[in-house]
C-alpha cells in the first residue's frame, strides 16, 4: 500500500456530533429509508464479491480452481474443505505446496512468520506514531524560524518511492558496520528503521494537521505556568491528539504489515521470515497457485482486522480535527 | 534556585526571554530523532537518485542529459505518461464522488459499522493478494472469470451460439471441403446444382469430431434417392486412416447432425428448409422443377461469445489509424480502465470513512436552518452540506491524486506483462520500477525517471498544502 | 522474467515420503541420517560413486540462494540433503524468487551477501564479475570445468576465469505435443522441417483440431519462440554475433526470421482463441490445454515451451505417460482421467537450413560464490557434480548440462531424449534475450507487437526500433 497524505482541515467544530443530532432531521425520510437501505445492502453483497471469491477459494481443494469457477460452490457445498489450511499449517506432503512447513515456532513455520510479522509492524507502529508526533509537535509548537520550509520539506518526501532507496540504505548500513561496528542489514531492526523513516512524512503530515487545531493558547498558558516542553507534550498534546496517533497507527501497522518487498531485500537469508515472505516462498515460480495466495491472505488479514477494529472509533474521530473544548 | 534569584532581579521581561530559549531550544530537540531518520533512509537516496540520472545503465560512467533526452523521445515514455494523465482524469473524481456517497448514504442506515467494515475491508488484503483476485475475475475464459461468466449469459442469450461454432479465426469457407463452396454471407453451398430425384454430397472438414459426437452424430451414410424429392449427405469428410483422401465417404467419417439447410431456387429464393439427421442427411420433398443449390445456414457456425480481453490492450478510442506517437497520447487501453476499477475497490473505503468523519463534524445548524426555510433535502444536500465540506473533499480529492501519480503496485500486478516498459499499460513508476531492478537494468534511466516523477507531483503537493496552510 | 523447473514424477512420491519428515535444511538422528544416505545411495545410478573422497565432514553453516520456491524448492533441497548429512553442512536456503537481482544488489551493498548463489542469467554473474564480489572457481572445481561444454563455460567467464558453474538446463529446442490429438488427425510422424510443421498444422486444422497453444500474453515465451526460429534459420554463428549486437537487428537475417515465423503466427485460425486468445493466453495455463487435468480435454495439439513444461504436465495428472504409447501399453487417449500421454520434438529447422538442426536454444541456472569458507566451497563443488545433478535428474523435471550426468538417471526416454540434446549440442547458444541487459523488457514488447500484427510493414519498422533500442541499450 502507498502511502497517502491525509489532510484533516481544521473545521468548525463544536462536539464531534455523530449521526445522533442529525437523525432528527431524516424523520422525515422514512420513505426514503427503506430504498437507502436496499441500495446499500446491494453495494455492500457486490462490494464482498472479490473478497467473498477469496475466501471460497480459501475453502475449495486446490485442483478444483482452474477448472470451475468458485461460485460452482453454492450449487456443489460438499466441495469446501479445510484442506488448504491444514497443509499451510502442517505442511502435508501435498503436491501443491512447497517444501515441508515445519511446525509450532520453529523457523520457517506459519506460527514463527506470524511472530516476526508482529515483530516488525508493533515497533515500527509505535516509533513511528512517536517520532511523528514530536516532529509535528515542533513544527506547530516549536518557535522558531522555518518552520513551514521544513513541513513542506518532510510533506514533499511522500513522492520518494521507495525502491529508490533500497540500495543506497543498504550500503549505508554497510557503512555503518564499519563505523560503528553494527551493521543493520539482514537484522530486524534494519527493517524497522526503513520503515519507520519511510512512514514519517505521512504521520509528519497527519499529526501536524491535527495538531494546527488545538489551540495555541493552551500551550503558551502551560509554558507562562512554567510548564517545559516536555511536560507540555506529554500532557496537553498526547492526550488530545491520541485520536490522531490511533488513525495514524492503523494505517501504519496495515502498510508494514503487507509488505513483501523491503523484507525480501533486507532480511536476507534470515531464517524467521515475515508472513508476506512465507507465502511468497509457498508459491510457485512461475504463475501464482493461487489457492495458496487465498489460503494466506485469509490467515494474514486476521492481525490487522483486528488492529482496524480495535481502533475503529478513534479511527473516524481521529479524522476530526479539534474536538477540544 | 539561584537562575530565579538572577531573574527576579532582572524582572519579568527577562525572564520570559530566558524561558523562551529553553522552549526553543527543547522544541527543536524534539526534531532530532524525525531529521536523522529522514536524512538518512529518504533524503540520501533521493540525493543519490537525482544524481544517478546523470548517469549510465551501470551507474558507472556520467552521461549528462542524455537519460532525460531518451525520456522524451522514446514512446515507452508518452505511454506511461498518458496512462498516468488517465489515472489521474478518471480515479480521483470518482473515488472521491464514491466515498461522498457512500459517507452521506450510510449516515441513514442502522448498520452503518457493518457497512464500513464492508467497504473498507479491501484495504486490509495486500494489494498483491487483491490483484490475484481481479485477475481470476477478469479471466478471459468465462468458466473462470466473473464478468465473462456474466457477459456470456447475457450474450447467448441475445445471439445463441450455433451447432458448430466457428473457432477463433476460423471462416465458415475453410470448412468447404467436397462438394461445398463458399456462399455469400458466412454461408456454404453445394458446389454442384442438384434436381427433383437428385442426391448431393457435401464434405465438410476443420471440425472436431468430439463435437460431433456430442450432437450423436452417426457414421456418414447415403440417403436413397427419391423421386421428386433433393436428398443429401452433409458429412465429416476427414478419414484418419486415410487423411489426403477427399470426397469419398470413408468408414469412421460421422455424419453432421442438427446442421440447417435451405434449398435455393436458381434467384437463391429459399424453397425450403430443413435440418440434417444423426447420419448427415436430409430430405427436400415434393420440390418442383431445379436447378437447385444447398445451402449451409450461417447461423450454424455462429460464435459463442469468446470472452472480453478485459485485461488487454486494446484501447476504447479509435486510435488504430494514427501515428506512433498520437496513437501513444491518445488510446484508452481497457485495462486501464479494469484496474481503475480494482482499484476503486480498494480505495473507496478509505475516501468514505474520511468523509464519514468530517460529515460527522459538521454543525447541523445550517442545514436545520434550509430546512425550516423550506429547501428540500437535495438542495440542502447540494447548497449546504457540499460547501462545508469542500475543504475535506479537496483534501481527500488531492491526496488521491497524489497516489496516482505513484501508482505502481496495482499496475505491476495486475496486467504483468502489458506493465512493462512500453506495454500499454504501463505507468511512470512501473517504469521505475522495472527499469531499476526488473530484467533490464538500467539505473541512469530509472533515476531519470524518478526525477521526473518528483518534478509532477510536486504541483500537487503544493497546491495541498496551499489549501492547507491557509486556514 | 525466468522460467524454472519443477518436480514431478513417480519417483516423487517415494523422495518426499522420506523428506518431508526432513523438513528444510535441520539436524538429523542417526538412524534418519543412515536411511537417508541408503536413499540417497539407491537414488544415484550405479557407476557413479555416491560420494567423492574428498568429501568428509566439514561442519559449518552455508547462505545459499537461489530463485526456487514451491515445488521446485523442494527438489533443489533434495539435492543439498545427502550433502549436509554427509558433511555436516548446514544449508540456509533463501528463496528470492524473481527478486533475486534486487537482493543480491541490496546484500553486496549491505556487505551481507550469501555465500552461495544460483541465478538464471549469466549477465548479473559477470556483472558481480567485474565488481569482484565473486570468486573464480577454477582452483574449487577443478576438473569438473572440463565436464561442461565449452559454449556454457565461455557464458560465464570474466577476464579469461571461470566464475561460474552450471547446475541446471532448460532446453528451448523442443515442442511439446499430444500424441492423441495428432493420431486424431491422422498424423503417424512428427515433423522434421519447418515446412512440414505447417503442413501438419493444416491437417489438424482439417480434422478439427487447432495446432498450437501459444503462451503468447507475455513477451518472453515470444522471445523464445523468435530466437529458435532465428537459430534455425541463420545458425548458431549469427545469432551469437546478434546476441552481441554485432549485426543489426535491421539485417536481412532478422527479417527472414521474422517472415518465417509469421507464417505461424500470421495464420489466427492455427492458434487456440486467435490472435487475441493467444495474447491472453498465460504460461502455465497455454501448457494446460493441450495437457489438461483430468475433467476437461485438451483443446490444441501443440505448446512450444522449453522443458520444463514437463513440471506442469506431470503435475496435472499422474497419469500423464512419456512417450507415444499410454500406461500399460495401451493407446494414447485424450482424456487425461484415461491414458494420455506427452511427447516433444525437436524444433524444425526449414528444409533448406538442415544444418542447423543440431543448433540447440537454452538457459540454465549457474552458481556463484561470494565467500571461499571451506563450506561454501564444497557446496559449489557438489553442485558441478554429476551425483547432485543426477538426483534431480532421478526426480523429473530437470535437464543437466553437465556431461558427466549419465543419461540412465532420467525416469523416462523422453526427458532423457531431452537431457542428450541438451548436453550434447553442438552449436549451443543462450537464451538471446537474457544477454540482452537493459532493453530486454523493451525486446519483449516488440515481441508482443509483432504478434498482434505479423504483416511486412509492421516486421519493417519493428526492426528498426530494436535497432534503436540495442544500439542506446549495448553502447554500439
Amino acid at each position: 500500500m502507498t502511502t497517502t497524505p491525509v489532510v484533516t482541515t481544521p473545521l468548525v467544530v463544536q462536539e464531534a456530533q455523530g449521526p445522533g443530532r442529525g437523525l432528527s432531521l431524516l424523520k422525515r425520510l422514512r420513505p426514503s429509508r427503506l430504498i437507502v437501505n436496499i441500495v446499500l445492502g446491494a453495494i455492500a453483497l457486490f462490494w464482498l464479491v472479490p473478497s467473498l471469491s477469496m475466501m471460497i477459494i480459501s475453502f475449495r481443494p486446490a485442483g478444483l480452481f482452474e477448472l470451475s469457477g468458485w461460485w460452482k460452490v453454492f450449487t456443489a457445498p460438499s466441495q469446501l474443505t479445510f484442506q488448504n489450511y491444514k497443509e499451510l499449517f502442517t505442511g502435508g506432503s501435498s503436491t501443491v505446496l512447497g517444501g515441508g512447513v515445519p511446525s509450532g515456532l520453529a523457523p520457517g513455520s506459519v506460527l514463527d512468520a506470524l511472530r516476526t510479522s508482529l515483530e516488525i509492524s508493533i515497533p515500527a507502529t509505535f516509533l513511528v506514531t512517536a517520532i511523528a508526533s514530536l516532529t509535528a509537535y515542533s513544527i506547530v509548537f516549536g518557535r522558531w524560524r522555518g518552520r513551514n520550509a521544513v513541513f513542506l520539506t518532510i510533506v514533499g518526501l511522500m513522492v520518494v518511492p521507495l525502491q529508490v532507496a533500497l540500495i543506497p540504505v543498504a550500503s549505508l548500513y554497510k557503512d555503518m558496520g564499519s563505523a560503528f561496528g553494527w551493521n543493520p542489514f539482514g537484522t530486524i531492526t534494519g527493517v524497522v528503521i526503513f520503515h519507520v523513516a519511510f512512514g514519517l512524512p505521512f504521520g509528519v503530515f497527519l499529526m501536524r494537521n491535527f495538531y494546527t487545531g488545538i489551540p495555541t493558547a493552551l500551550i503558551e498558558a502551560g509554558r507562562i505556568d512554567g510548564a517545559g516542553e516536555w511536560t507540555l507534550f506529554r500532557r496537553v498534546v498526547i492526550p488530545l491528539g491520541i485520536a490522531a496517533a490511533a488513525s495514524l497507527a492503523i494505517f501504519q501497522f496495515i502498510w508494514v504489515w503487507n509488505d513483501l518487498l523491503v523484507a525480501l531485500v533486507f532480511l536476507g537469508g534470515d531464517p524467521h521470515v515475515p508472513l508476506t515472505l512465507f507465502l511468497y516462498d509457498q508459491e510457485r515460480t512461475l504463475a501464482a497457485n493461487f489457492w495458496i495466495v487465498s489460503t494466506g491472505s485469509m490467515v494474514s488479514i486476521v492481525v490487522p482486522l483486528i488492529v482496524f477494529l480495535a481502533f475503529q472509533r478513534h479511527f473516524v474521530r481521529g479524522m476530526l480535527a479539534g474536538a477540544v473544548k | 534556585m539561584a537562575v530565579v534569584a538572577v531573574d527576579q532581579q532582572h524582572g519579568p521581561a527577562r525572564r520570559s526571554a530566558r524561558r523562551q530559549g529553553q522552549h526553543h531550544l527543547q522544541s527543536l530537540v524534539f526534531l532530532v530523532p524525525g531529521a536523522v531518520l529522514l536524512l538518512a533512509i529518504v533524503i540520501w537516496p533521493a540525493i543519490a537518485t537525482i544524481r544517478y540520472s546523470f548517469y549510465n545503465a551501470t551507474a558507472t560512467k556520467a552521461v549528462g542529459l542524455s537519460n532525460y533526452k531518451s525520456l522524451f523521445s522514446t514512446a515507452d515514455t508518452l505511454i506511461a505518461f498518458r496512462n498516468n494523465v488517465i489515472w489521474v482524469l478518471v480515479f480521483p473524481f470518482i473515488v472521491t464522488v464514491i466515498g461522498l456517497v457512500f459517507a452521506v448514504l450510510s449516515e441513514h442506515i442502522r448498520w452503518a459499522t457493518a457497512f464500513k467494515i464492508v467497504i473498507f475491508l479491501p484495504i486490509v488484503f495486500s494489494v498483491t493478494a487483491s490483484s490475484l483476485v481481479f485477475t481470476q475475475i477478469f479471466q478471459l475464459d468465462p468458466h473462470v472469470g466473473v464478468m465473462n461468466a456474466i457477459v456470456q449469459t447475457v450474450e447467448d442469450y441475445f445471439h445463441p451460439p450455433g451447432a458448430y461454432p466457428l473457432s477463433a479465426g476460423q471462416t465458415a469457407a475453410s470448412l468447404a471441403t467436397s462438394g461445398v463452396v463458399a456462399g455469400p454471407n458466412g454461408t456454404l453451398e453445394s458446389g454442384l446444382e442438384v434436381r427433383a430425384g437428385g442426391t448431393v454430397r457435401m464434405g465438410l472438414t476443420g471440425v472436431n469430431p468430439d463435437t460431433l459426437t456430442v450432437l450423436g452424430a452417426r457414421p456418414a451414410r447415403l440417403p436413397t434417392p427419391s423421386a421428386g424429392a433433393v436428398t443429401g449427405l452433409v458429412w465429416r469428410d476427414f478419414s484418419v486412416s486415410n487423411p489426403s483422401n477427399v470426397s469419398g465417404v470413408l468408414p469412421g467419417e460421422d455424419g453432421f447432425p442438427n446442421l440447417h439447410l435451405a434449398l435455393l431456387r436458381s434467384d437463391g429464393s429459399i424453397a425450403a428448409t430443413t435440418t440434417t439427421d444423426a447420419f448427415g442427411r436430409f430430405i427436400f420433398s415434393n420440390v418442383g422443377a431445379g436447378p437447385f443449390h444447398i445451402q449451409i445456414q450461417a447461423s450454424n457456425f455462429t460464435q459463442g461469445f469468446s470472452g472480453t480481453f478485459w485485461l488487454g490492450p486494446q484501447s476504447l478510442t479509435p486510435t488504430s489509424s494514427l501515428s506512433q506517437t498520437a496513437q501513444a497520447l491518445l488510446s484508452v487501453p481497457l485495462i486501464d480502465i479494469s484496474m481503475i476499477l480494482a482499484y476503486l475497490w480498494i480505495w473507496a473505503g478509505f475516501t468514505m470513512v474520511i468523509v464519514a468523519a468530517g460529515l460527522a463534524a459538521l454543525d447541523r445548524e445550517a442545514q436545520e436552518a434550509a430546512h425550516v426555510d423550506g429547501a428540500t433535502e437535495w438542495q440542502t444536500f447540494r447548497r449546504v452540506t457540499i460547501p462545508m465540506l469542500a475543504p475535506v473533499l479537496t483534501v481527500v480529492f488531492v491526496t488521491m491524486v497524489i497516489n496516482v501519480l505513484k501508482i505502481f503496485d496495482i499496475v505491476v500486478n495486475l496486467g504483468i506483462d502489458t506493465s512493462q516498459p512500453g506495454g500499454q499499460s504501463s505507468t511512470l513508476a512501473s517504469d521505475v520500477y522495472y527499469l531499476g531492478f526488473g530484467g533490464g537494468v538500467h539505473t541512469g534511466l530509472a533515476s531519470a525517471l524518478a526525477v521526473m516523477l518528483f518534478i509532477l507531483v510536486l504541483p500537487a503537493m503544493l497546491f495541498n498544502l496551499k489549501r492547507i496552510s491557509g486556514k | 522474467m525466468r522460467p524454472t523447473l519443477r518436480g514431478g514424477g513417480n519417483t516423487m512420491s517415494q523422495a518426499r515420503a522420506v523428506l518431508s519428515v526432513s523438513g528444510r535444511h535441520k539436524l538429523f538422528s542417526v538412524a534418519a541420517l543412515a536411511g537417508l544416505l541408503a536413499l540417497a545411495a539407491s537414488m544415484v545410478p550405479a557407476g557413479v560413486s555416491t560420494a567423492s573422497p574428498a568429501l568428509g565432514h566439514i561442519g559449518g553453516s552455508v547462505s545459499l540462494w537461489a530463485e526456487w520456491t514451491g515445488p521446485e524448492q523442494r527438489d533443489f533441497q533434495a539435492v543439498l540433503s545427502p550433502f549436509e548429512s554427509e558433511t555436516g553442512v548446514t544449508i540456509n536456503y533463501s528463496s528470492k524468487g524473481s527478486n533475486m537481482d534486487t537482493a543480491i544488489d541490496a546484500a553486496v551493498a549491505g556487505g551481507a551477501p550469501p555465500q552461495v548463489a544460483l541465478v538464471p542469467d549469466p549477465g548479473t554473474l559477470l556483472t558481480l564479475a567485474k565488481k569482484g564480489a565473486i570468486e573464480p572457481l577454477a582452483p574449487v572445481i577443478g576438473s569438473e570445468a572440463s565436464d561442461y561444454g565449452a559454449a556454457w563455460n565461455n557464458l560465464v567467464t570474466y577476464n579469461g576465469k571461470l566464475y561460474g558453474v552450471w547446475f541446471k538446463g532448460a532446453n528451448k529446442n523442443t515442442i511439446w505435443y499430444n500424441p492423441a490429438e495428432f493420431a486424431m488427425a491422422g498424423l503417424k510422424s512428427t515433423p522434421t522441417t519447418w515446412q512440414q510443421l505447417l503442413a501438419d498444422a493444416a491437417t489438424l486444422k482439417r480434422a478439427g483440431v487447432t495446432p498450437f497453444s501459444l503462451c503468447t500474453d507475455i513477451g518472453w515465451p515470444v522471445a523464445d519462440l523468435w530466437q529458435n526460429v532465428y537459430l534455425k534459420t541463420a545458425g548458431a554463428t549469427d545469432y551469437d554475433a546478434l546476441a552481441a549486437h554485432n549485426i543489426p537487428w535491421t539485417g536481412p537475417t532478422v527479417t527472414t526470421a521474422f517472415d518465417t515465423l509469421a507464417q505461424l503466427v500470421g495464420q489466427p485460425s492455427y492458434l487456440l482463441g486467435g490472435t487475441k486468445g493467444s495474447l491472453s493466453n498465460s504460461y502455465p495455463t497455454c501448457a494446460d490445454k493441450v495437457f489438461p487435468k483430468p475433467g476437461t480435454m485438451p483443446q490444441a495439439a501443440m505448446v512450444i515451451e522449453a522443458d520444463f513444461v514437463v513440471n506442469e504436465i506431470v503435475g496435472n495428472s499422474a497419469n500423464y505417460t512419456a512417450g507415444t504409447i499410454g500406461a500399460g501399453g495401451k493407446k494414447c487417449t485424450a482424456n487425461p482421467a484415461d491414458t494420455p500421454c506427452y511427447d516433444f520434438f525437436p524444433f524444425p529447422a526449414p528444409a533448406a537450413d538442415q544444418m542447423n538442426n543440431s543448433a540447440i536454444q537454452g538457459s540454465g541456472d549457474v552458481a556463484m560464490l561470494f565467500k571461499p569458507t571451506a563450506a561454501a566451497k564444497a557446496v559449489v563443488k557438489y553442485l558441478g557434480s554429476p551425483e547432485a545433478g543426477a538426483i534431480w535428474a532421478h526426480l523429473g523435471g530437470f535437464a543437466s548440462p553437465n556431461k558427466m550426468v549419465p543419461l540412465t538417471s532420467y525416469p523416462d526416454p523422453v526427458t532423457e531424449a531431452d537431457a542428450s540434446e541438451l548436453q550434447h549440442a553442438t552449436g549451443f547458444v543462450f537464451s538471446l534475450d537474457d544477454l540482452q541487459g537493459s532493453w530486454e523488457p523493451s525486446l519483449w514488447q516488440d515481441m508482443l507487437n509483432f504478434v498482434k500484427n505479423p504483416s511486412a510493414t509492421n516486421i519493417a519498422s519493428i526492426q528498426k526500433t530494436m535497432q534503436a533500442q540495442a544500439t542506446a541499450a549495448m553502447g554500439h
